[in-house]
């Protein structure tokens, strides 16, 4: 009956000198551990080829803040892993800096949409918003002027807004103080005017940043929609790119059991002839 | 010169953490391959990789040197693959790289290699992970402790608590085993 604790022994050379020499003595005179043996060196060949993927830990061990072992309670070292920021796109994508990333969309698109003009000009620094394509002027469109003082003055263009409705109530609100100034002294109408300018300022300022609300909402939902897509997108992509390597992978084993099918024809054939 | 595994445990111990990352960096990577090996699933082996090491940590001051870091350490994580393999109640997975990456496998290869030769090797690779997740939980041990890792029979012996012939038995019967297993796979051919 054949050791095969030696056997084993043997193939991993684990045996001192005078035992491998008496097993190799039964190696010469038992074919069946030899072919045993050639067998379990073929299978250590096969192990070789089987090897892990490659790891992206890289953790760390860090220890926890001392606040959370406070109690005089005796406690093992406690410890927790510390995992490195991944580099990907997602990693980058943080709430913060999506967020980030939306205020900025939101005044661009605010600016963009609100058209703000700011110039020089004699009467001091003028901002204006509005399109002047579609309003030629703000007198042609019956819009009106708002001067804050001699150095400042800001031009707001009605025909933009995005309430009619509320716009021409301001208007006919207007009127009707300009009709009321004119019954007045001129102390009087001056100081009227500025109060009404003052009212006029703020209703306008109450509807810009109601509108601005409105657009981040918009652009908040326009942007998750853009970030579906895109995943939608890549999980598609990456599924066809599997199932076209699938389909190599099926291809290539094919043609090599075909291949290998081929060359053991030729060869029993070479063999018999 | 760097420092042996002895005097970063001993620096570990007085509270030196960077020296125990040290020890992490040294061992993650045979740690993550023993638990890929024996439970088969990437992410999961990961996991139990993390866990050895902070249990590690927990238990480093009971650590007298007794045995080698890196045997306790391969016990830690033996163990931990146990207790996933009996929480999972399955067997391990036999878990194939998705499809063949032919340009991945085309930086693996040497230059005699041929594209063949590569696509072959990765059958190999696979055919042998699928024998090794059929093989029993103790002859899988025994065959990758001793393959993979290099260990000596008294090694694996003390690990796994069982006699030195024991050990050898385990191992004549997986090879046994496995090169049933990969016998009978068809289209493939050994090393």
């Amino acid at each position: 009956m054949c050791n095969k604790d030696d056997l084993v022994s043997y193939l991993y050379d684990d045996l001192a000198a005078p035992a491998r020499a008496a097993f190799e003595q039964h190696l010469r005179a038992c074919e069946e551990c030899r072919d045993e043996l050639q067998s379990m060196r073929g299978v250590r060949a096969d192990l070789l080829t089987w090897s892990p993927p490659e790891p992206d830990f890289a953790f760390r061990i860090v220890k926890e803040p001392l606040a959370a072992h406070a109690t005089n309670e005796p406690r093992p070292a406690q410890a927790s892993v510390l995992r490195p920021d991944v580099p990907s796109w997602r990693a980058w994508f943080t709430p913060a800096a999506g967020l980030a990333a939306a205020a900025v969309l939101v005044l661009a698109a605010a600016a963009g949409l609100a058209r703000v003009e700011v110039r020089s000009g004699p009467d001091g620094w003028t901002m204006r918003t509005g399109w002047p394509a579609s309003a030629p002027s703000a007198a042609d469109a019956g819009g009106f002027r708002v001067a804050g003082g001699a150095a400042h003055g800001v031009d707001v263009n009605l025909a933009t807004s995005p309430d009619a409705a509320v716009w021409a109530s301001i208007e006919r609100r207007i009127a009707a103080l300009e009709n009321e100034s004119r019954d007045t002294n001129v102390r009087n109408v001056s100081t009227l005017s500025a109060r009404s300018s003052e009212d006029i300022l703020k209703v306008v300022r109450d509807l810009l940043a109601q509108s601005e609300t409105r657009q981040k909402g918009e652009l908040a939902l326009r942007i998750q929609q853009v970030i579906r897509d895109m995943d939608m997108k890549r999980a598609a992509d990456l599924n066809g790119v599997r199932q076209g390597l699938s389909r190599i992978d099926a291809n290539v084993t094919e043609e090599a059991v075909t291949h290998r099918e081929l060359m053991n024809y030729i060869l029993t054939n070479s063999k018999q002839k | 010169m760097s420092s042996t595994d002895e005097e970063l445990v001993a620096r570990s111990q007085g509270g030196d953490m960077d020296s125990f990352n040290q020890l992490v960096m040294r061992w993650e990577r045979p740690i993550y391959a023993l638990a890929y090996r024996t439970i088969g699933r990437e992410e999961d082996a990961r996991d139990v990789c993390q866990e050895t090491f902070l249990r590690a940590f927990r238990a480093l001051k009971g650590f007298k040197g007794q045995a080698k870091f890196s045997s306790w350490l391969y016990r830690i994580a033996l163990n931990l693959c146990r207790d996933w393999i009996r929480r999972e109640r399955r067997q391990p997975v036999a878990q194939a790289p998705e499809g063949v990456d032919l340009i991945e496998l085309a930086t693996e290869s040497t230059p005699t290699e041929s594209i063949e030769d590569l696509v072959a090797r990765q059958e190999i690779s696979q055919a042998v992970a699928r024998a090794m997740a059929l093989l029993p939980e103790d002859q899988r041990t025994a065959i990758i402790l001793k393959e993979y890792h290099g260990l000596t029979f008294q090694e694996i012996a003390d690990m796994l608590d069982c006699p030195l012939s024991t050990v050898k038995t385990r191992l004549y019967q997986g090879l046994t085993v496995l090169r049933r297993q990969l016998d009978r796979n068809a289209g493939y051919k050994h090393v």
